[in-house]
């Protein structure tokens, strides 16, 4: 942190092992055996990594509940439109009590 | 499931796009395995989800799914073996000893990797359980094959290579890993990743049994007791119906009693994300997501969790899931059903509120309630 200031200067990773000294290895993807940067995983790996990929949002969007003025009841009810086995489940756990 | 993270289309073609021909002596492994995980008596759910899974993949596959049911001599071991032509096998592969009244890795890689090097199957699945965890990896290396864990997807592309997807980078990501060169080629799945088969009475068919070629003195690990968990008993949130959990939107530690509330109010288990485990709120027991419990609820209910990856492969199972979030651009509205923009600490006591008046008994005729 520099003097009278609150500003905090952080040092970059290559300065920092400098100044420490440290033994800085090169390496690369291609020593690595990494077949390539979309694909993950050793050369002589059993398994075999073909692809990553990021999960999609659903197709249908979240069907969004309007504020009003009973937002819970109005949530309940279109959670039970959505599902009404969770319904019939509740209500017949409340006539066992 | 329409919900469920699908590996894109290009997924396909494991061998096709590796352009090498299957090593000669794996050319004999063919079938599907399923590993019956069964300790005390009890075979594990998981082993049953497993078998639908696997009978799917069999179909596609045109070719026979087994049930590997290894455990102690007697009338349970049986049980299980019969109980898996009900979900789905073709054959059932037995080793019964006495030896393995108890889990033991020795005893259980011994017995599975002998069934393999004889009957030689191409995939063989078990669930992500601790046991299956344990013997899925001790089986693996001992027949030099390779092993994807915690799928949460499996499929066989055009050629018959098994494409297991999984999380990656943490979770932040997904990968489809294929095992091309090595057979069989082994997966595990987590409890509750994939639906519960439907149980249809059949009778027992094919029954091959098989001698375990080991004896007591030849293992090292002796059990003298079985000590149960006393708080294992406490959750049952993996096979809830419905289920709340909360998130770090909620704030506090203390404006999590309001997730509890409503729980208790609908008769739902609760659960949280990590974050909240993390920050000691809640015990990790309850933790949904990735390195928590994977859940399959028909209703969950998720206030103030902002729905990362981690988060998500856990819950994608449920048939319903409703968000609750101030962030409108929360990921959590990326796989919700319904979505709420709004404090959950302020929408909570409402619904729970809602929930007790519906509940309550003037609300108990089921025509009246749905009239409301």
């Amino acid at each position: 942190m520099l003097d009278t200031t609150i500003h905090v200067r952080r040092g970059v990773m290559a300065y920092i092992l400098c100044a420490a000294r440290a033994l800085v290895l090169k390496w690369s993807t291609l020593k690595a055996g990494v077949q390539g940067t979309s694909k993950c995983g050793l050369r002589g790996s059993l398994t075999i990594v073909k692809h990553v990929f990021a999960p999609s949002p659903r197709a249908a969007k979240a069907a969004p509940v309007k504020a009003a003025e009973q937002l819970g009841e109005a949530l309940i009810k279109t959670i039970f439109k959505r599902q009404p086995k969770p319904q019939t489940d509740l209500l017949a756990l409340a006539c066992r009590f | 499931m329409s919900n469920v993270i699908k590996a894109p289309a290009s997924a396909a073609g494991g061998r096709a796009a590796a352009k090498k021909e299957l090593p000669e002596r794996f050319k004999a492994y063919k079938h599907i395995w399923v590993f019956i995980e069964q300790e005390r008596g009890q075979v594990h759910p998981v082993s049953w989800e497993l078998m639908g899974a696997g009978r799917k993949l069999a179909d596609k596959l045109k070719v026979d799914l087994a049930a590997v049911v290894i455990g102690p001599e007697g009338e349970t071991t049986r049980t299980a073996a019969v109980e898996s032509f009900c979900y789905g096998a073709d054959l059932v592969y037995l080793v019964a000893d006495d030896v393995l009244s108890e889990y033991r890795n020795e005893s259980y890689t011994k017995a599975m990797t002998d069934l393999v090097n004889i009957y030689k199957p191409e995939i063989l699945l078990l669930g992500a359980t601790t046991l299956g965890r344990d013997l899925a990896g001790s089986v693996a290396t001992t027949l030099l094959t390779g092993l994807t864990a915690d799928c949460t997807e499996l499929d066989v592309d055009a050629d018959g290579s098994l494409a297991a997807t999984r999380p990656t980078f943490g979770g932040s990501l997904l990968c489809t890993i294929y095992t091309l060169n090595y057979r069989p080629q082994m997966a595990t799945v987590r409890p509750r990743v994939m639906p519960m088969p439907e149980r249809v009475a059949r009778d027992a068919a094919r029954i091959i049994t098989h001698p375990l070629a080991l004896f007591e003195d030849d293992i090292v690990t002796k059990v003298l007791s079985f000590i149960p968990d006393r708080d294992s008993e406490k959750s049952n949130l993996a096979y809830a119906d419905l289920v709340v959990a909360g998130g770090l939107g909620l704030g506090s530690p203390e404006n999590f009693q309001l997730v509890r509330q409503l729980a208790a109010v609908i008769g739902a288990e609760y659960g949280c994300s990590r974050p909240l485990v993390q920050k000691g709120w809640v015990t990790s027991d309850r933790q949904i997501g990735q390195t928590g419990k994977t859940i399959r609820p028909k209703l969950y209910i998720a206030a103030g969790v902002s729905g990362a990856i981690q988060h998500r492969v856990g819950v994608e199972g449920a048939d319903l899931i409703v968000a609750i979030n101030t962030d409108k651009n929360a990921p959590i509205f990326d796989f919700a059903h319904i979505g709420i923009v709004t404090d959950a600490i302020l929408l909570l006591p409402t619904l729970t509120a809602a929930f007790r008046a519906r509940l309550s008994p003037h609300s108990r005729d089921p025509k009246r309630a749905s009239a409301q």
